[in-house]
């Protein structure tokens, strides 16, 4: 008896945790959650049983230390089946597909304008920097250029670089940088792309605002999206951005290359 | 007075129209029928008094119809005709061993026996009972009144005994064919009509009484039938059940109206014809009959026809009264109108609670870094199901109304605009250069449309401003059909527009 009871109040906690979770909530700001999260942290068992509820509904949870766990769980799907995983329809919508494969690149270049070094995304103590969408869409600009260039000069990064990057970039350059002189800010200019891709990942708590307001809105990236980066970052295509970006600079990197041939 | 005296029961059957009973005739009559049941309740009595313990789950009632079955179906016509008691043992003996399947045939065969003996007229079977008969004076007489149901009789062919049924068994099982009543009327009618018609009117009293019980069984049936139907009414398919048979009632009942007005139109005749004085009084009893039954049938019109309206009532009125014991509330009364009196901060949690009890559950899509730029850069061909592009268009929110549209018109649309800013343009001048660049009608709708927007100045779209008369038009209403449209300027700036 006392062990169903205890079943049923494990059961329960476990429930409000991944509510919390879901709904993206800060435990700085409830006082329930940062408990939770207290329990996870310190009582294996329990740690468990969460782990086995999220695995049951195709998630995971992302932070690896307990310091990152202390800023709040971040979910991820384990599967594209999962009932949480994204869509075109939920992240995407009224995109056409030059539009989505355009925001495919400028995510990965988003992640590499905030982390631009391999170990940023690592360093706990990296102060983010900020940026508005003109700012990030004219850097976005400079890396699809050097992708172009690199893809140009050398047939064997371009063996290594996905047709659908070289058809995203192409297109991005391809659209007019600025809004129109009718003021329209929609997602046929770069930074209409951008602010777009920005918002988005504004709204799904992966950075934060810094001040400015409309089109000169700085962001800031936030813990929940260094997780996400770091987990990207052996990603084949967030490698290629990022040397681009480097490329760019004029910074090399002998690990890039290592990475790429691998 | 003497047996003999009694009139044979059924006499008046044969012969020519008798001069009419008189109510001691019509008196015992009536007694015997009621008295030709009892041979039967009496042995049923007799057979399950439970002085033979072999017997005690037969029922003798069930018995007694089994054999009156079995010897009609075996008088065919032929006065030699019956049944032999093998053949009934034969015919009983699959019903006595239902109720009791251990009994052996010579069980069987007591019972059969036990059977006959009680239902026969001769011997022990016959049955003799007291009945009553009134003098001319109406004095009551007892006599005593013999008969019974079967009765058997010697044939010399096969040397057997077989059994018939007497008219008294007849008779009784005749009342026993239970006819629908309204078959019945109307069977009764047609005698009653045909007996008018060939004069025998004195018969024709018979059947006008058979007549007038008839209508008031039928007036029973159908206010028993109305009342069950308004004790359920909520239960009551009233459309698919009810409906026929209140269509179907009124249609017998119309007919019986007409069917009588025939009978009294031929009475009336007779009437009129007959010069017998004592006849002549017959007649008019008949059709005082006759119109009182009249009556009473379009009162029951008039019941069925107001049964229509009544019931729908009813069972609309019961149909509201209901949802208080059903879960599901009455939206109107208990909630939308006790809503309209709530005040705001009262109403509000509640709201928000019917909202979430009725959308259910909603799933928030995880923005999936990794999993979604997969998505987005999939390779072409292994690609999930999208959305047509047409699909997507109808999901648009309607600000978004250049989305579906080419790039190219997105240009064109800018090089349009750009115009306003060298100076003012009339819309009409706007849509020309439109026409000019070959935009097609369904673009420049959306030109006109997205300069009209700029009618209000909180609808900056394209930053633009209508001005009629050097002042920015405030009017959405306005249908003006050349307009002066100019770059709406900041008002932080406090600039004045060029005039």
């Amino acid at each position: 008896m006392a062990e169903e009871t205890n079943l049923n109040e494990t059961g329960y906690a476990a429930g409000r945790l991944i509510a919390f979770a879901l709904k993206s909530a800060k435990p700085h700001r409830d006082s329930e959650y940062k408990q939770l999260i207290d329990r996870y942290i310190h009582d294996e068992p329990f740690a468990v049983g969460v782990d086995a509820v999220l695995e049951g509904m195709s998630l995971r949870i992302l932070n690896e230390t307990t310091q990152s766990l202390r800023a709040g769980l971040v979910l991820a799907c384990t599967a594209s089946a999962s009932p949480f995983a994204p869509n075109i329809e939920s992240h995407a919508r009224g995109l056409n597909r030059d539009q989505q494969m355009a925001m495919g690149v400028i995510h990965l270049a988003v992640m590499s304008f905030y982390y631009p070094q391999v170990d940023d995304d690592d360093d706990d103590e990296f102060r983010s920097r900020s940026g508005t969408p003109s700012e990030i869409a004219s850097e976005i600009r400079e890396i699809c250029e050097a992708l172009q260039t690199a893809h140009q000069q050398d047939d064997s990064a371009g063996d290594e670089m996905p047709n659908q990057v070289r058809l995203a970039y192409e297109y991005y350059l391809s659209l007019q940088p600025a809004p129109t002189r009718a003021g329209y800010y929609g997602k046929t200019t770069q930074i209409g792309l951008v602010h777009h891709v920005l918002n988005e990942l504004h709204r799904n708590g992966f950075l934060g605002l810094d001040g400015g307001d409309g089109p000169n809105t700085r962001y800031v990236s936030l813990p929940k999206y260094r997780i996400y980066v770091r987990r990207m970052s052996s990603h084949h295509l967030a490698q290629s951005v990022r040397k681009a970006r480097r490329a760019m600079h004029g910074q090399t990197d002998a690990n890039d290359a290592a990475v790429i041939q691998r | 007075m003497s047996e003999q005296q009694q009139p044979s029961l059924f006499e008046t059957r044969t012969g020519p129209d008798p001069k009419g009973e008189s109510w001691s005739q019509v008196f015992a009559r009536r007694m015997q029928s009621l008295l030709m049941g009892f041979p039967i309740h009496q042995m049923v009595a007799r057979g399950e008094s439970g002085h033979r313990p072999d017997w005690d789950k037969q029922n003798f009632t069930f018995l007694a119809l089994q054999v009156f079955d079995s010897v009609f179906a075996r008088m065919a016509p032929g006065v030699g005709s019956g049944a032999t008691r093998e053949e009934l043992i034969h015919d009983l003996k699959p019903y006595i061993m239902g109720l009791q399947a251990d009994l052996n045939d010579d069980q069987i065969a007591e019972i059969v026996d036990f059977l006959l003996d009680n239902l026969m007229n001769e011997g022990r079977g016959s049955f003799e009972r007291q009945a009553i008969w009134l003098s001319e004076e109406e004095e009551p007489k007892p006599y005593m009144f013999r008969f019974g149901l079967l009765k058997s009789y010697h044939d010399p062919d096969s040397d057997q005994f077989i059994i018939r049924a007497t008219t008294e068994a007849i008779h009784l099982y005749l009342r026993m064919l239970d006819q629908p009543i309204e078959d019945e009327q109307i069977s009764n009618l047609f005698i009653l009509h045909e007996q008018v018609r060939r004069g025998r009117i004195n018969r024709a009293r018979r059947e006008v009484e058979r007549t007038m019980l008839l209508s008031l069984e039928y007036e029973r049936y159908i206010e028993g039938m109305l009342r069950a139907v308004r004790r359920d009414v909520r239960t009551v398919d009233w459309v698919r059940e009810v409906t026929p048979k209140i269509e179907e009632a009124h249609r017998h009942v119309r007919r019986l109206i007409k069917d009588q007005g025939t009978v009294l139109a031929e009475l009336k005749k007779e009437l009129v014809r007959n010069k017998d004085r004592e006849l002549q009084q017959v007649i008019r009893d008949l059709i005082d009959y006759l119109e009182t039954c009249q009556r009473r049938h379009m009162e029951l019109e008039r019941h069925i026809l107001a049964a229509g309206p009544a019931f729908l009532e009813e069972q609309a009125y019961q149909r509201f009264r209901s949802m208080a014991r059903s879960p599901m509330p009455d939206l109107n009364e208990q909630v939308f109108l006790p809503a309209l009196e709530c005040s705001d901060t009262v109403m509000r949690p509640q709201l928000k609670d019917i909202y979430h009890t009725m959308l259910g559950p909603q799933i928030e899509r995880i923005l999936d870094l990794n999993l979604f730029i997969d998505k987005l850069l999939r390779e072409e061909g292994n690609n999930e199901v999208f959305l047509d592009a047409e699909e997507d268009e109808d999901r648009l929110p309607i600000m978004n109304l250049f989305n579906p549209l080419e790039d190219v018109f997105e240009e064109k649309l800018a090089q349009i605009v750009n115009r306003v800013d060298v100076a003012p343009v009339r819309l009409s001048e706007l849509l020309e250069a439109g026409r000019q660049m070959e935009l097609d009608d369904e673009q420049l709708a959306v030109l006109g449309v997205s300069f009209l927007q700029s009618y209000h100045a909180r609808a900056d779209l394209l930053g633009l401003r209508v001005y009629k008369d050097g002042k920015p038009l405030e009017d959405p209403d306005f249908m003006g059909d050349d307009l002066l449209i100019r770059r709406a300027y900041d008002p932080e700036s406090r600039a004045e527009p060029p005039s």
